[in-house]
């Protein structure tokens, strides 16, 4: 170790200075990158010999897509992330920090403390959460209709697109980002992630990856849904463009994430922190980040496949000219898929992170459950083909895919059993974040066996393309991932925020939400068995009462949802109301510090002396040693 | 936040930060990889479907000559770098300074070179499968290597820069120049290799 002090930064003033304005912020950063598309666009019809602008595919791409290359060049430069690899070109040195200090003025720019940069993912994500959670909203006002009448019929298409897309996207970037940002340097003993500026462009890149998949609106919409398949994808309006673009982007973020994550985990434990005392949340960022690294490169050259076909009008996906549109559906898939466990894995931690705080007992078989991670993380590599059954490919291939498919919710059973060991006879509190992660068993149940359904050929020789997966991957992702992710807000917030949430809201929302969300998706299965078929904003006339239904359940599902925010609101704004440094006696590190936890996160690096589950064990010892310096800095 | 002005925090280790250069190099040589691995897989797909008869068109015959001018660039590059960081093991002396400056400017020869070898090819990325394999292959291959490009001239003028600084938080910045020339191998050797990969598939096998 070196000795020499460290200077600790202190934020000046909590109010933005006028002045600031100037410099390179989120405003700089939109007018340059407004700016900057402006241009792009004008360079991009010369080069695409036009010069009028129009929403025509075959016209506007070049200027498009140039225009949004610009535009992201001009974001980033106007928030200052050009300014050190500049100066690198001039041979100015490694440095670490930077944008860490000026109060609440952090949150709007570049900043490389991974506390700041998690919050600022915490209000992105939730921000498009909520707008995307709006176009379902629309989704199913449209469907209280047999023949849809709200909307013609290709703008349903987009809002399918924008409302799948968008989910996906910000809960990939949504659980890591805030969660995986705050918790993994503190847990494992350090300051800080180990590219904090890397951190911060992936925290940027998300948001502007929300504005660019919005702008899709603008630009005629897009019909492919989440998924682009090609060929539509290579003959669609620009609206498209948006869409690659976007997706694009939150993929080089994630990889991104992922390699911080690894990087850091790997190299900056503090002593004492052996892999077996690993926090559970730790490893399930771990594996989803491995899952990151390896999946979202296949995702951005299929990405950069159709932008050629769509640009310099190669071939890769026009079966009549040596291409051929299922390559797409290979790569994609093989991106897609383990994108859902992107989406799960950091869920199975978070929960198994939780359950033994209210549980009161330690975690039960921890082992079993980082095999379960792993497990999950290598076997979603093998199972893709399954979107395929129906797609063509050689009927061979079946069997093998099917099996897989059906192989994988073993080590997702190790998971449930992890869940079920840790509960088996404990004396359970019921908090909030508890519920959290009670429902999202009970979801995620339903999620996982109507997969082994699925993955079954003859049945999804019938249920394939119906709302029977529609309802299946709303259990997996909103039943699973969302409710967990709600749980560890529930459970951290106070922590990240040093301020408590209201608990008659926050119980209100949970039961709310948990009642509606099954009332809404339950019947889908339903749907889906008598044939309902995704994507088309009109239907059978039988089953219109079930739709009305439905419907009717999915606003209030909305509504409860008007509750979570309400309480931020609330109880961040106007209640203000501090948090105690540990309210749910946790053995957890991030407990032992204060809350908020200050700049640094520790005045000396502690030694692990234990993992943090040693509930109701006599003579458990503390999960750390802190040197004789209270946790955190000068507390 | 509370900490207290001028408090003494005690240092994270000294090798926390090349160890973060060996480590996320290495990761992200392997996502590059895996992009990479992306065109190499369409090659193999659309060939095998040939569909409309069209992956190989009679006309596109990727020319040699250019291909194994991109790669000596390529490989050049690597070799110099390497002899540069062995010769870094003493600080930064003028063999370094030689060496790092062969590297970077054989690099940008070959980003050079691929530019006008598309303005001398007698085929486009219309004319069928392989054609645009080898469009979509090349062009991401030269945007990745510029990343290289970039890389190698900023340790290059790091190197110039005397006398090194010092950041409170990790000392002395000069003794990051080794790991960072390692770091940047890593990723050049990966590309090396992606290199030969395609120069193999679109040049030789096509
Ligand atoms: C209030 C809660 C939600 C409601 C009412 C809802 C409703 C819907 C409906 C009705 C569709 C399909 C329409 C069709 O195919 O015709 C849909 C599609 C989809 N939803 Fe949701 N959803 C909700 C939340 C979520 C969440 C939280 C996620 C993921 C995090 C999500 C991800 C998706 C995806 C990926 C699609 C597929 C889009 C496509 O086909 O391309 N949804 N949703």
């Amino acid at each position: 170790m070196e000795s020499a002090s460290l200077p600790v930064s202190r934020p000046r003033s909590d109010s933005p200075p006028l002045g600031s304005l100037l410099g390179f912020n989120v405003v700089s950063a939109t007018l340059l990158a407004i700016l900057a598309y402006y241009f792009g666009h004008k360079i991009g019809a010369v080069i695409g010999h036009h010069t009028v602008w129009n929403t025509s595919s075959d016209q506007d791409d070049d200027a498009v897509l140039i225009g949004m290359g610009f535009a992201i060049l001009g974001w980033i430069a106007g928030l200052g992330f050009f300014n050190y690899p500049i100066g690198r070109i001039f041979g100015r040195p490694v440095a670490l920090h930077e944008g860490n200090e000026g109060g609440a003025w952090r949150y709007l720019r570049l900043c490389t403390d991974h506390k700041v940069v998690a919050l600022q993912y915490l209000v992105a994500t939730l921000f498009f959460f909520f707008i995307a959670g709006l176009n379902a909203m629309f989704i199913r006002a449209e469907l209280t209709s047999v023949h849809g009448t709200l909307f013609p019929a290709g703008n349903y298409l987009t809002l399918v697109g924008l409302h799948g897309t968008m989910m996906l996207m910000m809960m990939s970037a949504g659980v890591i980002g805030p969660l995986g940002n705050y918790l993994v340097p503190i847990l494992i003993g350090t300051r800080r992630m180990a590219f904090p500026r890397i951190e911060s462009l992936t925290m940027w890149l998300t948001v502007l990856a929300g504005f660019v998949l919005l702008s899709a609106t603008l630009l005629g919409g897009f019909p492919t849904g989440w998924t682009g398949y090609a060929p539509l994808a290579d003959e669609a309006r620009s609206g498209i463009d948006a869409y690659l673009v976007s997706f694009g982007l939150i993929g080089i973020s994630l990889v991104l994430v992922g390699l911080n994550i690894i990087v850091t985990v790997m190299t900056q434990r503090a002593p004492g922190m052996t892999w077996n005392r690993l926090p559970i949340v730790v490893w399930g960022f771990v594996t989803t980040s491995i899952l990151a690294v390896l999946s979202a490169p296949v995702l951005a050259a299929a990405l950069v496949m159709t932008i050629s076909d769509r640009t310099i009008d190669s071939t890769l996906f026009v079966s009549s000219s040596g291409g051929s549109p299922l390559l797409w559906d290979e790569l994609f898939w093989f991106f897609g898929h383990p994108e859902v466990y992107i989406l799960a894995l950091p869920g199975f931690g978070i929960v198994l992170e939780i359950l033994p705080v209210f549980a009161r007992k330690p975690l039960w078989g921890y082992k079993l459950a980082i095999s379960g991670l792993f497990g999950v993380a290598l076997m979603s590599f093998m199972v893709w083909q399954h979107h395929l059954f129906m797609s063509g490919i050689n009927a061979n291939l079946r069997p093998f895919y099917m099996f897989s498919t059906e192989l994988i919710s073993i080590p997702t059973g190790f998971i449930f059993l992890n869940g079920m060991g840790t509960m088996w006879r404990a004396k359970i509190r019921f908090t909030v974040p508890m519920l959290f992660c009670m429902a999202f068993f009970f979801n995620f149940l339903f999620g996982g066996l109507s997969g082994v359904f699925l993955s079954d050929v003859p049945a999804d020789t019938l249920l394939h393309g119906s709302f029977f997966v529609m309802a299946h991957f709303h259990y997996t992702i909103m039943g699973g991932l969302v409710f967990a992710l709600l749980g560890g807000i529930y459970y951290w917030l106070p922590k990240m925020t040093g301020l408590k949430l209201n608990e008659a809201l926050a119980k209100a929302h949970f039961w709310t939400m948990f009642i509606f969300f099954n009332l809404t998706f339950f019947p889908l299965f339903v749907a889906g068995m008598l044939g309902m078929p995704r994507r088309v904003s009109s239907y059978n006339a039988a089953l219109h009462n079930l739709n009305v239904f439905v419907s009717a359940m999915a606003f209030f599902l909305g509504l409860s949802m008007l509750l979570f925010l309400w309480n931020l609101v609330y109880s961040l704004v106007f209640k203000r109301e501090p948090a105690e440094q540990n309210p749910w006696d946790s053995k957890g590190l991030e407990w032992q510090l204060p809350s908020p936890v200050p700049a640094y996160n520790f005045e000396r690096i502690p030694t692990i002396t234990s993992d943090p589950y040693g509930y109701g064990e006599p003579g458990a010892v503390p999960v750390a040693d802190f040197g004789g310096v209270p946790a955190g800095a000068s507390a | 936040m509370s900490s207290t002005p001028g408090m003494a925090l005690d240092h994270e280790p000294a090798e926390t930060i090349p160890r973060n250069f060996a480590v996320g190099s290495k990761v992200l040589a392997s996502a590059v990889a895996i992009f990479f691995m992306s065109f190499v897989f369409a090659f193999f797909y659309l060939r095998a479907l040939n569909t409309a008869h069209s992956f190989r068109e009679p006309h596109v015959n990727p020319p040699v000559g250019w291909g194994i001018a991109i790669l000596a660039c390529v490989l050049v590059s690597c070799a110099a770098l390497e002899a540069g960081r062995r010769a870094l093991a003493n600080g930064p002396s003028t063999s370094w300074r030689v060496l790092g400056l062969v590297s970077w400017l054989v690099a940008l020869a070959a980003v050079a070179l691929q530019a006008t070898e598309y303005y001398n090819l007698h085929f486009g990325a219309t004319d069928g499968g392989l054609a645009s394999v080898f469009f979509v292959f090349t062009m991401w291959f030269a945007v990745f290597w510029l990343g290289s490009v970039y890389w190698v001239e900023t340790l290059w003028a790091q190197s110039l820069r005397r006398p090194s600084t010092a950041d409170a938080e990790i000392g002395d910045t000069a003794r990051l120049l080794r790991p960072g020339a390692d770091a940047a191998l890593t990723y050049m050797y990966m590309m090396g290799a992606t290199g030969i990969v395609a120069f193999v598939l679109l040049y030789i096998v096509k």
